[in-house]
């Protein structure tokens, strides 16, 4: 700042004028003094005549002498002098008189520290060059840690990182305090390097394999599971105690060796119910049928009845064969067992065991495959896992249906006795005295034999051998012959054990014992051509039917020779058989497609149905009533095996009449029978 | 094992059956007539519904024991027998 300073001008007369100017504003032209100084003297050479410019004051010659005070201060010219303040209290501007006089003319800002100062201490920490160390503070040398550490540590790791670390300018890294900024200017200078750019590498491995194991413990479970551990620790005990050790081992690997194959045949239970659900629900209208349906006409129908076909089995395998005979099973009375095989002489082709039930007829249930061709069959009454079969070829058989196998469980030979031609008719009997299963056979070779399952054998005995004493003109020498008849049919009266009757291929059918072995009780001339089927009646004790190629069904009371009933058909007549429920309906099936039924009861000589139950050009061959249900199954000679459900004009049973007690099935059946039998004497009589 | 797969074969070819799937009792599926994931879908529903009718029933009467479910629906009719490692499931449209 310029001094200022009071100076005492001294004042021509001439330049008064323009001093007057100067007066007035000296105190801000103070470089103006020395310049001044040349002006005024410029003018006073120049203006020595009063030169009057026309602004200059006219002033007179004292007013020129008169000395003027200038004073000079220190004071900013520039500051304002009128600087007003508004005051809320006095409500009007004051005159601010305090007025700043500081004029900053320059300002330049350094940067020196004082040495001593803690910044500068900091400071020179961070700055100075390599192995000076200033004062107190010590220099840190730590490769990796950023954060600052106090001091007393810092000496320690020096020492340490100054042996491994060269001592370079560049390398060597401090360690970083908080950054000290100015707080005045700091200015933050970022840089940044150019990142390498990141790839992902990534590998992926097969998940662990998971099971979710789900289960339920309750107390049952708990009693099984302990029940079953008990049990296999038994006959774990038991195998311990009777097998050698090495056995043990080997039929654990078998064990391990079929559980493969058990896994999925374990199924074959459960595939068996959904195979059968599902037939059910394709063929749902006739299992509707088969259990509700009743022929509502009947009622218009006087007595005549008809019937439903309901189900057809068949088997593609079978289709050549014939079906030769049919039997239902006692136990399960949706089962029954169809045998194939063929009446043709000349076309012997196998034959075929088959066993269907109502609930599956898409597919049988068994199948047993045989050689020579079936002819007949019979299932045990009580045990009806045993079937007994007779072939074409001679022999007998008998099936166990409880096992796996599929070859007979007994089977007759050469040697045990087989039969020379086929066999008819089998028929189970009565286990003997020693238990042993017994079954009967009767062949065209004209023998009737026992054969008795003993172990594992067949065991043959002739019952009779159905030999005739013929004319003595036959024989060319005059001699007796004995001609030996070809037995058909059998059946054994179903009360009493020992008596049976036998058809023969001549057309006659003997009563017969099995303990007369020698002679026959009774001869009936039944028919001119073979007798294909004589049948005892399920109830009445005296009556049997027989049917036979030449067109004729008789029915015989067996204490007379003539037949009681006589019906022609108009047809060969493969089969007949007597209705289960009741004395006097018997079916039978002829060669021209037709069933007939007859009610004795209703109508006595004329059946009251006769109905066409198959294609053309098929033969009907077998007929059997089913035990419990209303229906007929039928074997034709395709192999098929047609089922019809029998409309309830078929199904009559005797009427009872109101107040009186019904008598008991079968006695009732036999007293409706009797009543015929009386009706029908009492003519002949006559 | 062979019998097994006749009897599968046969249900395929009767009238209307969409489907046989043969299952074991952890839900993975050993034969199956249906396409993968239609199997995958079916045996995994049905494997918690068996669970939860076997239980209800053992619940119900102890001596009692599950012979098979069967749901019929609008479009088709779902049959499922089970024993007790297995269960197989026939998928059938009803008989018009």
């Amino acid at each position: 700042m310029a001094a200022r300073k009071a100076s005492v001008v001294h004042k021509a007369p001439a330049q008064k004028a323009s001093k007057t100017l100067a007066k007035d504003d000296d105190d801000a032209w103070d470089a103006t003094d020395g310049l001044d100084d040349s002006f005024h003297l410029k003018s006073t050479s120049d203006h020595h005549h009063h030169h009057h410019h026309p602004h200059q004051l006219v002033l007179t010659e004292a007013e020129l002498k008169e000395e003027i005070t200038r004073v000079l201060n220190a004071n900013n010219p520039h500051a304002p002098k009128n600087l007003v303040r508004y005051s809320f209290k006095e409500r009007f501007y004051k005159p601010v008189t305090a007025v700043d006089h500081l004029a900053v003319h320059f300002a330049l800002e350094g940067n020196l520290l004082d040495k001593d100062s803690d910044e500068a201490r900091r400071l020179s920490i961070v700055q100075l060059p390599p192995g000076f160390v200033p004062g107190e503070s010590k220099v840190e040398d730590h490769a990796e840690t950023p954060k600052s550490t106090p001091m007393e540590d810092g000496g320690e790791s020096e020492e340490t990182g100054d042996e491994d670390k060269p001592r370079g300018g560049s390398s060597r890294r401090r360690k970083r305090e908080p950054k000290i900024t100015n707080q005045f200017n700091f200015s933050e200078r970022a840089g940044q390097t150019r990142n390498n750019p990141s790839r992902e590498r990534s590998c992926q491995t097969e998940p662990p394999p998971r099971i979710t194991f789900s289960d339920s413990a309750n107390q049952w479970e708990i009693y099984d599971a302990y029940m079953h551990k008990l049990q296999h620790h038994d006959t774990i005990e038991k195998k311990r105690r009777s097998t050698v050790v090495k056995k043990d081992e080997f039929e654990v690997k078998k064990k391990l060796l079929d559980s493969g194959n058990e896994e999925v045949a374990k199924v074959g239970e459960v595939a068996k119910i959904i195979e059968r659900m599902v037939i059910q629900n394709t063929m749902d209208d006739i299992a509707q049928d088969f259990k509700y349906f009743e022929d509502a006409s009947d009622e218009f129908r006087d007595q005549e009845g008809t019937l439903l076909p309901l189900w057809t089995f068949q088997y593609e395998k079978a289709r050549h064969l014939a079906v030769t005979a049919l039997c239902w099973n006692n136990k399960y009375q949706d089962l029954f067992a169809v045998g194939l095989g063929s009446y043709d002489f000349g076309k012997q082709e196998g034959g075929m065991l088959l066993f269907f039930s109502l609930k599956n007829s898409a597919f049988p249930e068994h199948i047993y495959s045989t050689g020579s061709g079936i002819l007949c069959l019979d299932i045990h009454p009580q045990l009806s896992y045993l079937v007994a079969v007779g072939f074409y070829d001679g022999c007998v058989a008998v099936y166990n249906l409880k096992e796996t196998t599929k070859d007979p469980v007994y089977k007759s030979n050469a040697s045990t006795g087989k039969h020379s031609d086929p066999v008819w008719q089998v028929r189970w009997q009565n286990d003997d005295m020693d238990n042993n299963h017994m079954f009967c056979s009767v062949s065209s070779d004209g023998r009737v034999v026992t054969w008795t399952l003993v172990k594992n054998e067949l065991m043959s005995s002739d019952i009779i051998r159905l030999s005739v004493k013929g004319d003595p003109s036959d024989g060319s020498d005059g001699s007796q012959l004995t001609v030996i008849s070809r037995g058909t049919s059998l059946d054994f009266h179903k009360q009493i054990d020992y008596l049976f009757l036998v058809g023969t291929e001549e057309g006659k059918i003997y009563k017969c014992s099995k303990t007369y072995s020698s002679q026959f009780l009774e001869t009936y001339d039944a028919h001119r051509m073979p007798v294909d089927t004589v049948k005892w009646n399920h109830f009445h004790p005296k009556l049997f039917i027989s049917c036979s190629s030449d067109w004729n069904v008789k029915i015989w009371d067996h204490t007379v020779k003539t037949p009681m009933f006589t019906f022609d058909l108009g047809s060969p007549v493969g089969d007949v058989c007597w209705a289960p429920y009741s004395s006097t309906i018997f079916a039978a099936v002829t060669i021209d497609r037709k069933v007939h039924v007859f009610d004795l009861s209703i109508n006595k000589f004329e059946g009251i149905c006769h109905q066409i139950v198959v294609a053309k050009k098929i033969r009907l061959t077998h007929i059997e009533f089913n035990p419990i249900h209303p229906i007929i199954i039928v074997g034709d000679d395709r192999g098929t095996v047609t089922s019809l459900k029998l409309s309830p004009n078929l199904r009559k049973k005797p009427k009872s009449k109101k107040g009186q007690d019904l008598p008991k099935g079968s006695e009732a059946e036999i007293l409706k029978m009797d009543r015929l039998l009386v009706l029908l004497r009492e003519p002949e009589l006559d | 094992m062979a019998e097994v797969d006749e009897v599968v074969k046969r249900l395929q070819a009767q009238k209307g059956v969409e489907g046989v799937i043969i299952a074991n009792s952890e839900g993975i599926a050993i034969r199956s007539t249906l396409e993968d994931h239609h199997t995958v879908q079916y045996v995994a529903l049905i494997q918690p519904l068996l669970v939860k009718a076997k239980k209800m029933l053992q619940e119900l009467d102890p001596t009692d024991d599950f012979t098979y479910l069967r749901i019929r629906t609008e479009k088709n009719e779902i049959i499922i027998t089970a024993d007790k490692e297995y269960f197989m499931v026939a998928i059938q449209k009803p008989a018009p």
